[in-house]
């Protein structure tokens, strides 16, 4: 990536007041190391999220341009993955997050 | 009670901030312009995923007898990509390298006040 000016990132401070939050324990703490490597891995999650979005947005247009319909197979499937991924952890709601799961699987 | 109620928004307010400006310099980058919504839906991921960071680096923690989330446990949640692992196992030991350069000069610069004084 071509870094003009400044390199973008997330705030140690933030992070670290993010993941603290979540932390079951109060007593858990967080190292300011851990803290700036977070903070990086979080920007890479996000650049590949965002990367990702930008590949399938691009693979739905090639799909559908060139199939006869046949995309619209992918989602019967996908929804028939996450709802064995639902069964799988005992839970009887498909959430999203189990679409989350198998996306990687789809792709 | 108001005040505990507003953090979480303004940590997320500050997570989908951070993560517009990524997305723009990406778009920058890429000649793509990432829409309001993505932007969002991004963020919102970005934000759930601490929370799925943050429980393993705990379980992490408290599975080496240790309160304090350390370097080592950051290491242990990127081991799933190969990729991802060796550029935070670098920056690990870049971070590590700074940390004694800052330290050697604090010791210099505290010699040379102890050899003037």
């Amino acid at each position: 990536m071509a870094d003009k000016d400044e390199e973008i990132c997330f705030r140690k401070e933030t992070i670290s007041k993010l993941l603290t939050s979540f932390f079951k324990e109060d007593k858990t703490k967080l190292s300011s190391e851990a803290a700036l490597l977070m903070a990086e891995m979080l920007k890479i999650f996000v650049q590949g999220t965002a990367l990702f979005l930008n590949y399938c947005i691009i693979i739905f247009a090639i799909m559908w341009l060139h199939t006869d319909n046949s995309t619209l197979f992918v989602f019967p499937e996908a929804a028939i993955r996450s709802q064995k991924q639902a069964e799988s952890e005992d839970c009887d709601k498909v959430d999203i997050e189990h679409f989350e799961k198998i996306l990687p699987q789809l792709v | 009670m108001s005040a505990a109620g507003s953090r979480p928004q303004r940590l997320k307010a500050a997570v989908h901030f951070t993560t517009g400006r990524i997305c723009q310099k990406m778009g920058e980058d890429h000649r793509k312009e990432f829409s309001r919504q993505t932007v969002a839906a991004i963020a919102e991921t970005a934000f759930r995923q601490c929370d799925i960071f943050a429980k393993d680096l705990e379980a992490f923690a408290r599975h080496a007898k240790r309160s304090m989330v350390s370097a080592e446990d950051v290491k242990l949640v990127a081991r799933r990509s190969n990729a991802l692992s060796v550029y935070i196992q670098n920056k690990s030991e870049e971070l590590a390298q700074e940390q004694k350069k800052k330290n050697a000069a604090k010791k210099k610069s505290k010699d040379a006040e102890e050899s003037r004084e």
